[in-house]
């Protein structure tokens, strides 16, 4: 029986899921997203940062892993590639289709993905998951509930009623509620008055207003960021930078401007975009807004 | 160490999702969806057999046969961790940024001690949700809303004279059917007719979303290099 490294199983798997996420969208792009997800687990995975994207080539030797991920425990390492897997096909949406884990176990071979078994990644789990997905995303009516598909699970199909159905609805007040009846006079559904409200002005007004208004991002305006990372900030909003002219301008260390990168990572403000670039998130941007340092539209 | 059965620890999943998805779609919605991923992990999970949802009134009470006491709970926590996973995923934009913060807080201190106690980890699943969250956002490109709408909320859009961030509180008044939306000087900003909003809302709740037809960024965002 062979035993293979971390780093070889590491390998083989990227090298599968490039393969088949490439396929269905272009090499470039697999390897910006692979890139982007792998820099983003890194919070949990520390060692995810030994694995390098070199984006001029975009193919298969374009993924380079240090030899230092050998000494995790595999376990570890099957756990990250699980996720990494899940990711990946949520990422491509619609476009991963029915046979993605099918297809990335072929791309894989039989001593990887044996291996994978070995350190516990279910790829039972993540083909149920994935059909699942699947048949909750399939459009095309028909198409889902024939052949390998299986039974259509569309928003109607699971509520069991649609607008058609609906005869009237009652507003209780109090308890913010509207409750919905159908035709013969059954109680169809009870929904949430200010979710619903909340939604209504937020798709009227601004995208990333909901943020806004959830209890938790009470949380995130009590974050106070330093002066340079509040300028760091506001300069990726504002322009394509390059690190040299970032530390540059912030006028500090090359390490400062890292540690400034990783800490507004944590607090969710930036987001990796592909293996080497980062980008302000919504979150952010809300932040600037709230304080007052960027002027609301 | 936990002292909460598995039983008690799926119930509380059970009734934390309920709650958190129920308050993004519909209470009949929140029970479908959970139903229909617990039952199509049950294919791979057969102790799932012993999690039955109160289908047929909508209620949150999951039933849970005692039996589930018995299964390993490392392959509980799996189920577990695989049954919020899809529901994030599922719920897509819908679930937004905060799903796995408002779930904790929904499932109580216990619950969730419970599910870490069985190898949940819900700091990854928080990982996992913000990139998918963020990334829904990236290339989304044109919200989505009910088939018709589209043309009269972008009208409403353009002739609105406030935002989201004026908005201090709302009032329901059952009689008149309207929303009466105030501002943070408690002044009446706006007066929402609510069966207009109730009918958008179950229409976008039970037509299917329009897929994207280019899944290439449309727009190259401003980034740092590093």
């Amino acid at each position: 029986m062979s035993k293979l490294e971390n780093s070889d199983i590491l390998r083989a798997i990227f090298q599968a899921l490039y393969i088949t996420a490439g396929r269905r969208t272009t090499r470039g792009f697999a390897i910006a997203v692979l890139g982007a997800i792998t820099k983003t687990l890194e919070q949990r995975y520390n060692f995810l940062k030994e694995i390098r994207f070199h984006t001029e080539g975009s193919s298969v030797e374009a993924i380079s892993i240090g030899s230092k991920v050998n000494s995790v425990d595999p376990f570890i390492v099957g756990k990250a590639v699980e996720v990494i897997v899940q990711v990946v096909y949520m990422d491509l949406k619609e476009k991963a289709g029915f046979y993605f884990v099918k297809e990335l176990e072929s791309n894989a071979g039989e001593v990887v993905i044996s291996e994978l078994k070995d350190i516990g990644v279910d790829l039972e789990l993540l083909q149920i998951q994935q059909h699942y997905l699947y048949r909750r995303q399939s459009r095309a009516k028909g198409v889902a509930g024939k052949g390998a598909a299986g039974k259509q699970l569309d928003n109607v199909s699971l509520l069991g009623y649609s607008w058609k159905n609906v005869s009237t609805w009652k507003y209780d007040a109090e308890n913010k509620i509207c409750t919905v009846y159908g035709k013969d006079g059954k109680m169809l559904d009870r929904l949430d008055l200010d979710m619903i409200v909340k939604n209504y002005i937020s798709s009227l007004t601004e995208d990333a207003a909901s943020i806004l208004k959830e209890k938790h991002f009470e949380d995130i305006k009590k974050i106070e960021l330093t002066e340079k990372e509040v300028e760091l900030l506001k300069i990726i909003q504002k322009q394509d930078i390059d690190f040299e002219t970032a530390v540059f301008m912030l006028r500090v260390s090359e390490n400062e401007v890292k540690y400034m990168v990783q800490g507004l990572l944590t607090f969710g403000f930036l987001q990796y975009i592909s293996s080497n670039e980062v980008a302000i998130t919504e979150i952010g941007i809300e932040y600037l807004k709230k304080k007052g340092i960027v002027k609301t539209a | 160490m936990n002292e909460l059965t598995n039983a008690e620890v799926f119930e509380g999943l059970i009734t934390g999702l309920y709650t958190t998805v129920g308050r993004r779609t519909s209470q009949s919605f929140a029970v479908a969806v959970i139903d229909a991923i617990v039952r199509a992990l049950e294919s791979r999970y057969d102790f799932l057999r012993f999690v039955r949802l109160n289908i047929e009134d909508g209620s949150e009470k999951a039933i849970i046969d005692t039996d589930l006491n018995s299964v390993d709970s490392s392959t509980l926590g799996k189920a577990a961790e695989a049954i919020i996973q899809i529901m994030c995923m599922d719920l897509k934009d819908r679930a937004g940024f905060y799903f796995i913060n408002e779930f904790k807080d929904n499932a109580g201190g216990a619950v969730v001690s419970g599910l870490k106690d069985i190898g949940v980890d819900l700091d990854m699943l928080k990982i996992q949700q913000h990139y998918l969250f963020r990334q829904s956002k990236r290339i989304k490109t044109k919200p989505v809303v009910a088939r018709g709408h589209k043309k009269k909320l972008q009208e409403e859009k353009n002739l609105l004279n406030y935002s989201w961030d004026n908005v201090s509180s709302w009032d329901y008044d059952s009689n008149r059917k309207i929303c009466i939306i105030y501002g943070k000087d408690g002044n009446v900003l706006d007066q929402l007719n609510l069966d207009e909003i109730v009918k958008d809302y179950i229409s976008s709740l039970t037509e299917t979303e329009q897929p994207s037809t280019d899944y290439k960024r449309e727009t190259k965002e401003k980034s740092l290099k590093l």
